[in-house]
């Protein structure tokens, strides 16, 4: 009897078991876990340098570094290359170290943002915002287009508010059937889903 | 008879040459003398020696304070990051005024964000420049007032004075680069900066107090180096005494006698200091002793 419940017990588990692995198998990549199949994916993680600037009556403390790297996810070897990083005082970008070129592959890519912190300040969300814009220009630069932006959830407010700023008018997705008026839309949403919302560039509207 | 005249003879004799008394007290005097005269020196060396040590306690701390939490480590560095963000604006507008000019307006608006972070950056280490020299000036002149409010020192037969009228300089190390270095994925930016002149004999250090200008249109911009010694692997460079040959004096703060207003055009990173005591000696015997020491601050423990 006991031999028979055992046996029925490992059975169970291996079942368990193998029916995980299958949807671990199953599972999409993380670009494709955050609303589509991304060929390329820029990834822009933002920390407060501490012990930096921070003598009484300086100009440009606090500093926030944002280290930008890219990775084409879907390829076996996602290796993610650094590809510069920025230094930026709130929303005034202060330095950049270029060390690698920008080459990103043909398809679609998406920007996201991270905070190291795990929670977004509002100097890490006016640099993250500074930050996506020049990634964002690098980016048309080479010929390739945004196709979103990810950002965290509890920093999507920070960034967006910065955006109008550089010509970019954060609003609801349009419906289908109403004409845009914008040279550029680019959706945003959160890293959890819970949040949508679509920039419109207009030129000459950003206040610097 | 012979014995007679012998003793005639000697006593002649001693009566021409003097007595030996007066010449052993005239031996012992001068030999006293020479006694004195060496016991002196070794005094004034020993004077000599102490008011120098403290000398070089005062100037060391104001070196050690000048780098303090490598502060001019992290401007130089971040001149040099300037710098690139305005070369890579530069580049990528005109990049996009030819393949996506729809986004010019843009791309203008960054390149312009980068140089007012350009100008902010060197403003910030004109300002610090400022700052630290006000920092050694009341560190200095704080100390050498509390030597004089301290009163005479005496040691041995000297009588010390120390005066307030000390001379500080700023300025750098003879031959030392900046702990910035050149750019690594911008190899044009390189290559211009090589044409220029602008690195430190063959090695990839920018020279310092130089305007490193970014190529035109960007060439109204300023980019200036602190000297200042790098990290090379886990090594940092501390704070160390010098010789006046490897001083690079560029500012002088205090001068006895003048009233200075200095301006400091670049972040110092070494420190001269003069200091001139008054020594009384017996026999109403007075000298006035100078002693120069200078230090170099902290090297920068940061590497890029």
């Amino acid at each position: 009897m006991n031999k028979k419940i055992k046996l029925a017990g490992c059975s169970a588990i291996f079942v368990c078991a193998i029916s995980m692995l299958a949807l671990g198998l199953n599972q999409p990549c993380k670009s494709q876990m955050l609303g589509g199949n991304y060929n390329n994916l820029i990834l822009i993680e933002t920390e407060e340098v501490k012990n930096e600037f921070e003598y009484k009556d300086s100009i440009i403390g606090p500093v926030v570094k944002a280290k930008v790297t890219y990775s084409r996810p879907n390829e076996e070897d996602a290796t993610p290359v650094h590809y510069e990083t920025l230094w930026l005082h709130g929303w005034q970008t202060l330095g950049c170290r270029r060390l690698n070129e920008l080459r990103l592959g043909n398809g679609q890519s998406a920007i996201q943002v991270k905070h190291k912190s795990g929670y977004g300040s509002l100097p890490e969300g006016e640099a993250a915002a500074k930050a996506i814009l020049r990634v964002f220009v690098d980016m048309y630069a080479q010929k390739h287009a945004v196709t979103t932006i990810i950002v965290p959830d509890e920093s999507i407010g920070y960034i967006l508010n910065q955006m109008p700023r550089a010509g970019f008018n954060p609003g609801p997705k349009s419906k289908p059937d109403v004409p845009v008026y914008s040279l550029i839309v680019i959706p945003v949403s959160t890293a959890s889903g819970s949040e949508h919302q679509v920039l419109y560039y207009s030129p000459g509207s950003g206040g610097g | 008879m012979i014995k007679k005249r012998q003793s005639r003879k000697f006593a002649s004799s001693r009566t021409m040459t003097g007595g030996v008394l007066p010449l052993l007290m005239l031996v012992a005097v001068i030999i006293a003398v020479l006694v004195l005269a060496a016991i002196a020196v070794c005094a004034l060396h020993l004077v000599e020696s102490k008011l120098r040590s403290t000398a070089e306690n005062y100037v060391l701390q104001a070196g050690i304070q000048l780098n303090k939490d490598d502060r001019i480590g992290e401007i130089n560095l971040m001149v040099e990051r300037s710098r690139e963000a305005v070369y890579t604006a530069r580049k990528t507008l005109v990049d996009i005024e030819s393949g996506a000019p729809h986004v010019g307006s843009l791309a203008r608006l960054l390149l312009e964000d980068a140089r007012v972070g350009a100008k902010q950056v060197d403003e910030e280490r004109r300002r610090l420049s400022g700052v630290l020299g006000k920092e050694v000036e009341i560190a200095l002149t704080s100390q050498v007032k509390k030597d004089c409010q301290a009163g005479t020192l005496n040691l041995m037969f000297f009588q010390l004075n120390q005066r307030e009228d000390i001379s500080v300089e700023v300025g750098s190390v003879r031959d030392m680069p900046s702990n910035a270095m050149a750019p690594v994925g911008l190899p044009q930016l390189k290559r211009h900066d090589h044409q220029e002149g602008y690195f430190f004999q063959s090695t990839d250090y920018y020279q310092p107090d130089i305007n490193t200008k970014l190529p035109v249109p960007d060439d109204d911009l300023t980019f200036r180096f602190a000297s200042l010694a790098p990290r090379i692997k886990n090594t940092v460079a501390d704070a160390r005494l010098l010789t006046t040959d490897d001083f690079d004096g560029q500012v002088i703060l205090i001068a006895p006698g003048k009233l200075v207003r200095p301006t400091l055009r670049n972040l110092p990173s070494a420190v001269k200091l003069v200091t001139r005591t008054g020594v009384n000696a017996p026999m109403q015997l007075h000298q006035d002793l100078e002693i120069t020491t200078i230090s170099t601050s902290a090297g920068s423990d940061k590497v890029e």
